[in-house]
């Protein structure tokens, strides 16, 4: 079961989505104003990805391999509109807060492209924790995002839920990280700084068998 | 012609079995998303015209501004104000509901649907962004520096044609209610 672990890390760290595959940039650029709404945006990705990436690794051995493309976006668009339905007649609290976030998921890259490099080569357990890694891998990145903006750009962190922390009045509130250009800049320096750390990491690992 | 064959009808045959899917599901779900979007609608109408007991029956608006209906609300047996529903786009399509008591100033905005986007648009739905238009008797304006003052809103940051659409409705409204519901607002009863 050793992959399991090794599919989380990958999907957290070594292979994660924003900061590493830079995908699904539009929904994560759009949607990181405040922790709120990336973690929202985040959670109901991951959940997505899990239902997309089961039911297309369990309907792989049906799909034709040069139609797979328009089947991959029949199966994401049908499960998401479903899932939706559902949401909003059975549990209206959470789609009163997710709701708007769930439309938005039909069109983003990273649940087409796990389906296409890894749930139509792979069976459904791997598939589900592929799924699992990934998704924790874009919320993680979608809170760490949109913390910073929060701070930066209201001055608060946690807004629009009851752990809402304001910042004193002095702490200067810099509208352009609301703004998509804010976004834009704020995921340029965290991508360097990441890969700084990854790549200081990485040398000093090379430096201790030679020693 | 294999290779065309095949992947068309597996294809047709996923498509197929996943608009049924969704029929089924909008079968189960319809009845009960109009039920709970109504009780919202009613909760709200209440919520924009602070007092009410009851309503008139929603008079339908067919002309080519974003008006829906209107119905007014009473107090027992007394009106004591107009509620409009109305229907505009700002990235999407949204509804909202204005209230305007006999003063002819608004009493309540609220937000019933809207697709805006999270952290921008969708600040509108905030209390601090609807609360401006309180106490407002026409032509409103959208500030998007300075101090609103009477009769103006502030602009949200990013999001200038979702607060304009908003406005433009809210001075559609007023317009309207002011000039062909107040006078005549005698003639209404509770339903």
């Amino acid at each position: 079961m050793s992959y399991i672990t090794r599919y989380l890390k990958r999907g957290i760290i070594s292979e994660n989505p924003i900061f590493v595959q830079a995908i699904a940039l539009c929904p994560a650029l759009a949607v990181s104003g405040t922790v709120f709404n990336g973690l929202g945006m985040g959670l109901a990705t991951a959940f997505v990805l899990l239902l997309t990436n089961v039911l297309i690794s369990a309907l792989r051995g049906f799909i034709p391999q040069k139609a797979r493309i328009p089947c991959f976006v029949v199966i994401i668009a049908g499960a998401v509109t479903a899932v939706n339905m559902l949401i909003e007649a059975f549990i209206p609290v959470l789609h009163a807060n997710l709701g708007i976030f769930l439309p938005l998921i039909a069109v983003n890259c990273i649940v087409l492209a796990r389906g296409e490099s890894f749930a139509f080569k792979n069976g459904l357990v791997r598939s589900a924790f592929d799924a699992l890694g990934m998704g924790l891998g874009f919320t993680i990145a979608m809170v760490m995002l949109s913390a910073i903006r929060e701070i930066l750009g209201f001055g608060t962190l946690f807004r629009d839920t009851a752990l809402v922390i304001t910042l004193p009045e002095a702490f200067p509130q810099t509208i352009l990280f609301i703004l998509p250009p804010g976004a834009f800049i704020t995921l340029g320096v965290l991508m360097a700084a990441l890969r700084y750390v990854a790549a200081k990491r990485k040398l000093k690992n090379e430096e201790v068998p030679q020693s | 012609m294999q290779d065309i064959i095949r992947p068309g009808l597996t294809l047709f045959a996923i498509t197929a079995i996943f608009t049924l899917i969704l029929a089924v599901t909008n079968f189960l779900t319809i009845d009960v998303i109009a039920d709970a979007r109504e009780q919202t609608r009613l909760a709200s109408m209440s919520y924009v015209l602070p007092g009410t007991t009851g309503f008139s029956v929603d008079v339908g608006i067919d002309d080519d501004t974003s008006m829906l209906s209107y119905a007014v609300g009473f107090d027992g047996d007394m009106p004591i104000g107009v509620v409009v529903q109305m229907s505009a786009t700002g990235w999407a399509h949204m509804t909202f509901l204005v209230g305007i008591g006999l003063d002819g100033a608004i009493t309540g905005l609220d937000i019933i649907s809207h697709a805006e986007t999270p952290g921008l648009g969708a600040r509108i739905t905030e209390e601090v962004y609807r609360h401006q238009f309180i106490g407002a008797t026409g032509d409103v304006q959208v500030l998007t520096r300075g101090n609103a003052g009477e009769n103006e809103v502030m602009a949200i940051t990013g999001a200038t044609i979702t607060v304009q659409v908003v406005t433009d409705g809210v001075n559609d409204a007023l317009e309207f209610v002011n000039g062909a519901v107040l006078p005549n607002i005698q003639r209404y009863s509770p339903q």
